[in-house]
This record gives C-alpha cells, sequence and structure tokens, in this order.
C-alpha cells in the first residue's frame, strides 16, 4: 500500500514538473501549447537512447551515465524548440495550439515509425535506473521519489526566481501589452522564444526522470491524453498562473486519475477496454465546467479592459 | 505512361480529399472569424456525422442502391437526418457552454479551450456509444470507372465532388446575396459599425453554427464514405482543417476553397511521390503516415512569406 | 423641443471614468457642436449615445424616452446614427454593400433611398461597385455620412466628418451636412476641431478632461476667450 502510494507521489511530481513548465508557457507567456506531450517524449526517448545499453535493434545504447542522458533530453527537447520557435511563434492562440499539436503528431509519427533510431512500437528496455543496483528493488522507490522531488523542487524555485526577476517583468509587460513593451526596446519575440525554449527543456528533463523510473519507453506511453491533455487539466484546476496552484493541481488530478484505475478493477470487462475514451469524457466535462466556474487566468490590465470591452458592447 | 498514370490518380484523389477539406475550411474560417476563437471541436462534429448516417443506415430498410453508387435513398434520409443531427448539436454545445463564455467575456484562449473540452466529450462519447472497431457505410467495394479525358474515377467520388461544388456555391450565394450573409460580413468587416447598424450578434452567431453545422455534417458523410469510420476521424482531420484555413487567411471565403485545395491535392501528390521514389529506390518506408507533416510544413513555409495566409488581411 | 437629453452622464471604460457629469441639450433641427482637445471624452460621449458604451451613472433622454441599457441595434433603430471617425466604413465590402448595411433596418426597400442619398453625395453614384478600403479618404468620408443617412436618422452624431480632408473637401462636407439638415429636419451632433464646423452649428459645448468646462450659442461661444485663444488660435 505504501509502495502504490509511492509510486502515485513518484508519477505526480513528475506531472507537476510538466505543470510548471507549461504554467510558464501559458499563464506567464500566454502560449496555448497543445504539443508539450512532444517534449516530454523527445526527452524521454533522447536519454533512453544515450544512456541504455548496447543493441543491434536500434541507434543508441551508448550506455552514458544518467545525469548525460538528461542533460542530453534537455537539449534535444531545447533545440526542438528553438527550431520550431521561429515559425510557430508567429501565431497566437488557436492556430499556435494546433501547430504544436500537428508537430506532436510529427514527432510520435516519426518515433513510432522509424524503428532503426527508436526501435517503433517496441519500444527500448533496460534504461538504467541511478542506484537501482546498489539497493533493494523493493526499496527503490522511495529513493526514486526523493529524485522526483527533488527536480521539481528544483525547477519549482528555478522558475519562480525567473518570474520575479526582470526578466520575468518583461515577460509579463509583453503579456499584458505587447506593442507597448515594443516599443520600449525590448525584442519581445526573443523572449517568448527564451521562455518557450527554458519550459521545453524542463518538460524534457521531466520526460527523462519518466524513462529512468519504469526503465522502458515505448511511444503508446506518450499519448495526446496521457502526455498533453491531463497536463492542461492540471493547470486549468490548480488556477494558471498560480505556479503553487498547479502543482496542487497536478497532485490532485493525478490522484483522481489513479483512482479511476482502482475503479476499473470493479467494472465489467467490457467497460474497462473503454476506461480510455471514458476518462476522455470526464476531462472534458471537467475542463468545461471549470472554464465556465473559475475563467480566470492571468487576467491581466489589458485583458480586463478587453473584456469589459466587450461586456459593453456584448448584447 | 504507368508513372503517368500514377500522377492523375494522386491529382483526382487529392481533389476529392481536397474537396471535403474545403467543406471544413469554410466552415472553420467562418466560425474563428466570427466567433473569434479557434473551435476544437468542429472536427468531431463531423465524426459525429458520419456515425450518425452509420447508425441510421443499420435501422432504415434496405431501399437499394442508385445506379453505379455504393449507396442509395436510405442514404439521402440518413444523411438529412444526420446534418440536422449535427446542426443541432452544435447549437446545444453553443447554448450549454460557448454562449455563457461569450456573456462572461473570457478571451478567446480559453474558449478554445472549452472547445478542446468539447471535443473530448463528443469523441468519448461515440467511442462508448459505437465502440472503437472501424467501420464502413457499405461493404461494397467501388470500381473506378472511366471518365472523359482518360480520368478515372469511382462514381461515388463524382457525387461528392458535384454536391461539394454545390454547396460551395450555394454558402457563396448566402453570403453574397442575403441579408443574414451581409450582416455575417459586416460583422466580420467591423464589428462595432456592425452592431450600430443594427446586427444582432447573437442571430449571426446562430446562423454561424448553423452554416458550419450543415458543412460539417456533409463534410463528415463524405468523409466516411472516402476513409473507414473511427472515433477519431474528425479529430485526425482537424489539424488539415486548421492548415487550409491559416493558409487562405482566416475568415476569407475563397480563401478557404484554396487552402483546402491546395492542402487536399498537395498530401495526396506529394505523398504519394515521394512513396514512387521510395518504392523505386527499395526503401522501406510508409510515407502516407507523414501526410499531416506534408499540410504542417506547406503553411509554415506560406506563412514565413505571407504572415497572415495568402488571402488574409490584418486582424 | 428638445430632442436629446443628456443628464449628469458618468461613463467610462472598466475602472477608468472619463466623462464626469456631462450634461447636453439637442433640440429637433439644431446643430450642436461639442470641441475639446484629444483624450477630453468626445468620442467616449458619442460611444455613449448611441450605445455602444454603457454610462456608469446618469440618464440620456431621447425624445423623452430613456436609452439606459439599450443596445446600439436598438438606438440606431429608434433613429439615432452614428457615424464614427475611424473605421467608419466596412472596408471589405462595395459601396452598395455599405449604402445597404446602412439601411439594414429599414423596412421598406433602400433602392430609393440609395437614390436619395446620391443626389447629396453625387460621387458616390458610380462607385457603387467599388471596394470601401479602396476608396481615397474625401469619398470614405463621404461613404461614412451617407450610410449613416440610410436610415433616415433623426439625430446624426458625426464624429469629427472633416478630419483629414484637405480644406476644399472639408467645405464641400459642411455643405453637403447643411443641406441634409435643411432637407430632412434631423439634429446633428457635431465632434469637431474645426471652427467651420463650429460657425455651421447653433450652439457650441466646450468638452475637456471629460467636463463640459463652457456652453453658449455660437456667436458668444465663439467670442470666449478660453474657446477662442486655446482651440481656435485666438
Amino acid at each position: 500500500m505504501v509502495n502504490y502510494i509511492t509510486s502515485y507521489l513518484v508519477m505526480a511530481c513528475i506531472y507537476a514538473t510538466m505543470a510548471l513548465a507549461l504554467n510558464l508557457q501559458w499563464g506567464y507567456t500566454g502560449l496555448m501549447n497543445f504539443g508539450i506531450g512532444a517534449f516530454y517524449m523527445v526527452g524521454a526517448y533522447t536519454s533512453a537512447i544515450l544512456t541504455g545499453a548496447p543493441t543491434s535493434e536500434h541507434i543508441g545504447g551508448f550506455g552514458l551515465p544518467v545525469v548525460v542522458g538528461m542533460i542530453g533530453a534537455a537539449c534535444m527537447a531545447g533545440i526542438i524548440a528553438y527550431l520550431i520557435a521561429f515559425p510557430a511563434l508567429r501565431l497566437r492562440g488557436g492556430p499556435f495550439a494546433i501547430a504544436l499539436l500537428a508537430i506532436q503528431e510529427t514527432l510520435f509519427l516519426i518515433i513510432k515509425n522509424e524503428s532503426w533510431l527508436t526501435n517503433g512500437v517496441w519500444g527500448i528496455r533496460g534504461i538504467p535506473r541511478p542506484f537501482f543496483s546498489m539497493m533493494n528493488p523493493r526499496h527503490y522507490v522511495f529513493f526514486y521519489l526523493i529524485i522526483a522531488a527533488g527536480v521539481l523542487a528544483i525547477f519549482y524555485f528555478a522558475i519562480e526566481k525567473a518570474v520575479n526577476s526582470p526578466w520575468g517583468r518583461v515577460l509579463k509587460g509583453i503579456r499584458e501589452d505587447e506593442t507597448l513593451t515594443a516599443m520600449s526596446g525590448k525584442d519581445c519575440f526573443g523572449y517568448r522564444r527564451q521562455s518557450f525554449v527554458f519550459s521545453s527543456m524542463v518538460m524534457g528533463i521531466a520526460g527523462a526522470v519518466y524513462v529512468h523510473y519504469t526503465g522502458f519507453v515505448s511511444p503508446q506511453i506518450f499519448n495526446p491524453l496521457m502526455s498533453t491533455f491531463i497536463v492542461w487539466l492540471m493547470v486549468m484546476v490548480g488556477g494558471t498562473g498560480n505556479n503553487r496552484g498547479v502543482i496542487l493541481g497536478a497532485f490532485l488530478v493525478w490522484a483522481v486519475w489513479v483512482g479511476s484505475d482502482f475503479i476499473t478493477d470493479f467494472v465489467p470487462a467490457s467497460i474497462a477496454t473503454q476506461i480510455g475514451f471514458i476518462r476522455m469524457f470526464f476531462v472534458g466535462i471537467i475542463l468545461v465546467i471549470t472554464i465556465l466556474t473559475k475563467p480566470q487566468g492571468i487576467l491581466t490590465q489589458k485583458l480586463v479592459t478587453i473584456d469589459l470591452f466587450r461586456e459593453e458592447e456584448a448584447l | 505512361m504507368e508513372a503517368e498514370a500514377q500522377v492523375a490518380d494522386l491529382l483526382i484523389s487529392g481533389i476529392i480529399y481536397g474537396s471535403i477539406i474545403t467543406l471544413g475550411a469554410i466552415g472553420l474560417t467562418l466560425m474563428s472569424d466570427i466567433l473569434n476563437f479557434f473551435n476544437f471541436a468542429y472536427g468531431d462534429f463531423f465524426t459525429l456525422a458520419a456515425f450518425c448516417t452509420m447508425a441510421f443506415l443499420n435501422i432504415l430498410p434496405d431501399m437499394g442502391t442508385f445506379a453505379h453508387l455504393s449507396f442509395g435513398w436510405s442514404m439521402l434520409i440518413a444523411a438529412l437526418l444526420s446534418i440536422v443531427i449535427t446542426v443541432l448539436a452544435m447549437l446545444l454545445f453553443d447554448f450549454l457552454f460557448f454562449k455563457r463564455l461569450r456573456k462572461l467575456g473570457v478571451t478567446s484562449l480559453f474558449m478554445a479551450l472549452a472547445s478542446l473540452g468539447s471535443s473530448f466529450i463528443i469523441r468519448a462519447a461515440v467511442y462508448i456509444i459505437w465502440g472503437p472497431k472501424v467501420r464502413y457505410y457499405s461493404s461494397a467495394i467501388q470500381i473506378s470507372r472511366k471518365l472523359p479525358l482518360g480520368i478515372r474515377m469511382k462514381p461515388d467520388e463524382t457525387v461528392i465532388l458535384v454536391s461539394v461544388l454545390v454547396l460551395v456555391i450555394l454558402v457563396f450565394y448566402f453570403l453574397k446575396r442575403t441579408k443574414m450573409g451581409m450582416a455575417m460580413r459586416s460583422l466580420s468587416d467591423n464589428k462595432m459599425l456592425a452592431q450600430a447598424s443594427g446586427v444582432e450578434t447573437d442571430r449571426v452567431i446562430m446562423w454561424t453554427w448553423i452554416v458550419s453545422g450543415v458543412l460539417a455534417g456533409v463534410g463528415g458523410i463524405f468523409y466516411g464514405i472516402q476513409v473507414q469510420l473511427s472515433p477519431t476521424m474528425g479529430w485526425d482531420f482537424l489539424i488539415a482543417l486548421f492548415v487550409a484555413v491559416i493558409l487562405g487567411g482566416v475568415g476569407s471565403f475563397w480563401g478557404a476553397l484554396i487552402g483546402g485545395m491546395t492542402i487536399g491535392i498537395s498530401e495526396e501528390l506529394i505523398t504519394g511521390l515521394i512513396q514512387n521514389m521510395t518504392n523505386a529506390m527499395a526503401i522501406q518506408a510508409n510515407i502516407s503516415v507523414y501526410k499531416p507533416a506534408i499540410a504542417f510544413i506547406l503553411v509554415v513555409v506560406i506563412l514565413l512569406l505571407k504572415p497572415y495566409g495568402l488571402l488574409g488581411r490584418k486582424e | 423641443m428638445s430632442i436629446l437629453n443628456i443628464e449628469n452622464l458618468v461613463a467610462g471604460y472598466g475602472a477608468q471614468d472619463v466623462l464626469f457629469n456631462i450634461s447636453v441639450s439637442i433640440g429637433k433641427g439644431e446643430i450642436i457642436a461639442v470641441i475639446g482637445p484629444n483624450g477630453a471624452g468626445k468620442t467616449t460621449l458619442l460611444k455613449v449615445i448611441s450605445g455602444i458604451i454603457r454610462p456608469k451613472s446618469g440618464d440620456i433622454f431621447y425624445k423623452g424616452e430613456s436609452l439606459l441599457g439599450r443596445t446600439p441595434q436598438y438606438i440606431t433603430g429608434r433613429g439615432i446614427s452614428w457615424v464614427p471617425q475611424d473605421e467608419n466604413v466596412f472596408p471589405s465590402m462595395t459601396v452598395r454593400e455599405n449604402l445597404a448595411m446602412g439601411a439594414y433596418l429599414l423596412t421598406e426597400d433602400y433602392r430609393d433611398r440609395i437614390d436619395e442619398v446620391c443626389t447629396i453625395f453625387p460621387q458616390l453614384k458610380n462607385r457603387m461597385g467599388q471596394i470601401a478600403g479602396s476608396l481615397s479618404g474625401g469619398q470614405r468620408q463621404m461613404l461614412a455620412v451617407a450610410r449613416g443617412l440610410m436610415i433616415h436618422p433623426e439625430l446624426l452624431l458625426l464624429d469629427e466628418p472633416t478630419s483629414g480632408l484637405a480644406p476644399n473637401l472639408v467645405q464641400m462636407m459642411l455643405q453637403k451636412i447643411k443641406e441634409i439638415t435643411t432637407i430632412m429636419n434631423n439634429s446633428v451632433l457635431f465632434v469637431t476641431q474645426t471652427l467651420d464646423a463650429v460657425r455651421l452649428s447653433a450652439r457650441g459645448y466646450l468638452l475637456a478632461a471629460g467636463m463640459i468646462k463652457y456652453e453658449d450659442s455660437t456667436e458668444i461661444f465663439l467670442s470666449n476667450r478660453e474657446v477662442k485663444e486655446l482651440y481656435f488660435g485666438g
């Protein structure tokens, strides 16, 4: 039982890290990214390839230390973010979201189909877990909780510091009134790109943390519901723009998710197979109700003015 | 000779595919422009239409088929009913969710998130009701027949092409010559002035849903003729629709037309040609899965050259 | 007989108030000018009257009826036509369609009305199929006013209808407005910076920092020292 709770906590920490990163993109930079799973996945696979044991089935297996794997994960995610920033950041709102969705899908297809690189649908196994050999396997999850929680804590403080720094203030200015900020000489595009790349790197590291926990990776793990939209739900529930809130949201949503796993044990087999879509149904309902009842987010001054203006002319 | 026939075939299938995309693109561009948010659930209404049609076909008695076509009167009745249901469903979602959010004055990003939740609800509902297996309207396999100019097309496809043409002309007529159509255009052109001229935004919004709903209904049914029915068919289709809209410029009727046909033709043509190449080079690769990537690359290229799409105007 | 009575109006955007305790009255067939520096709230005043912005307090009476809480659509339907300063046409629609939109609430056939309006602005007659966005500045202003006339308004709200026009066009536009008022016996509320427009009016209001600083019949208004110095160069 304690084991079960601990493994819930590990995943919750990983998802919380993702939620922090998404909050930076959405709450602080206004980027509605529906493809965050792509960076999670890329980070996971990069670390897997770099640290895995040599094999003839696919490239990789360099057997490098886990730390190198994590750095590699961050770099790869960051590079991809940097490359797509140029065209993608020109888009706003809905178009941006679906552009990232398309990128996620494309990367997913590549990872699924290019077996020479990733071993395709069979996945990569035997990914090393740090210090695994040094302890009783049954206690490993407690140790890993320290790692996962540590990563979460590091990024929490890092992001909090960042958004309260001069850099963060410029970001806020861009979010509130980009034209004004641009006129005072700030390279708005550069700032947005920095935020985008940095948060993508955090997502990559989250992916690496995941992969060194389970020791195994395959494309199916990164289906959009589990790697992108669940994180959106966490951020919405937790209250966008509030870092502590989204961590709480992550723990909450993941608890409900894990709890619904219990339910499948008590449900007839025919429905159990549909559990994925039943979850999707409820995610949809919760998402819509959350927006209907707490539509705040970072309601900045400019947005408030526009909303009120619309209210005044909304008839 | 063989290779040329290939290109012609690819062109034909691209035109058919493109025409279905065009229907959705027109609907999506109208909604994005007038409702001011990107409706992530639009694709799922295509799915709904397709599955409703299938359901009706199963209930209706067998009324035979029209000459050379794979369907008959029962399909027409099923189609009409499904279109009505699709339109009603869209109006329902507006009434339950989007209208409330509009009155609250939430930003378009939150509206988009709400539409995302709606898409989950619809998609999951389709899955739960009809299950995961892919289906077809009928098991009859169609053989291409020769038309003048050496074009080979299936009779079903001819119907699709002609119907899309008729529908596009009807929508154009609606926008250009009816009072409501003019009201719609005026609202998109200059919202304040339109309201000051007496245009009731709520009525225009209702008609926007109706027109887009009809397009989604017809598009979904045709799409179901072309590909197999699955709960995610519409969602997967959404990326192509989005790309077509961005390509043509949000809010532009002609842009949606050009964008839709361009995406359809280029996806088929490019993936087909690359597949020919890899086959010729004896490389093992399934190129058709990368269709979404082609569309995406295309739109990135266009956006770099014309940031508002081919026919778009500055917001 | 007054057609419009604004009493103690307070209005603004969000938390920001722009108009403080404004009182204005317009008689039937009267031309009134509201002048003042940029940012004084002149455009806001017109937006409140036309229903685009809801007042925070105070009231607006049109022919004795309170317009409080009414939509722009309703207000236009009652006979108040607003011609904004910028973005006053539908740029992607043709001249004819713009005029048709002006007649949106008209119950009878608008084609006769188009002919009537074109006798006032004959320059539009040959440009019916032209896209409004491609018109010159002067032509666009004319179209904007023409659009506003389609509904047979009893009160015409004009926001700087001569701004950006060459001097001869300014004279022509003012002359047209005088013509219109004579033919249709409607009232006009001018927001303007142009001296000649004020001369056209029966009375003038000076609006500065959201408050009416001064009002009087035109002759006395124009001989007021503050008005002369600050706004018309002495």
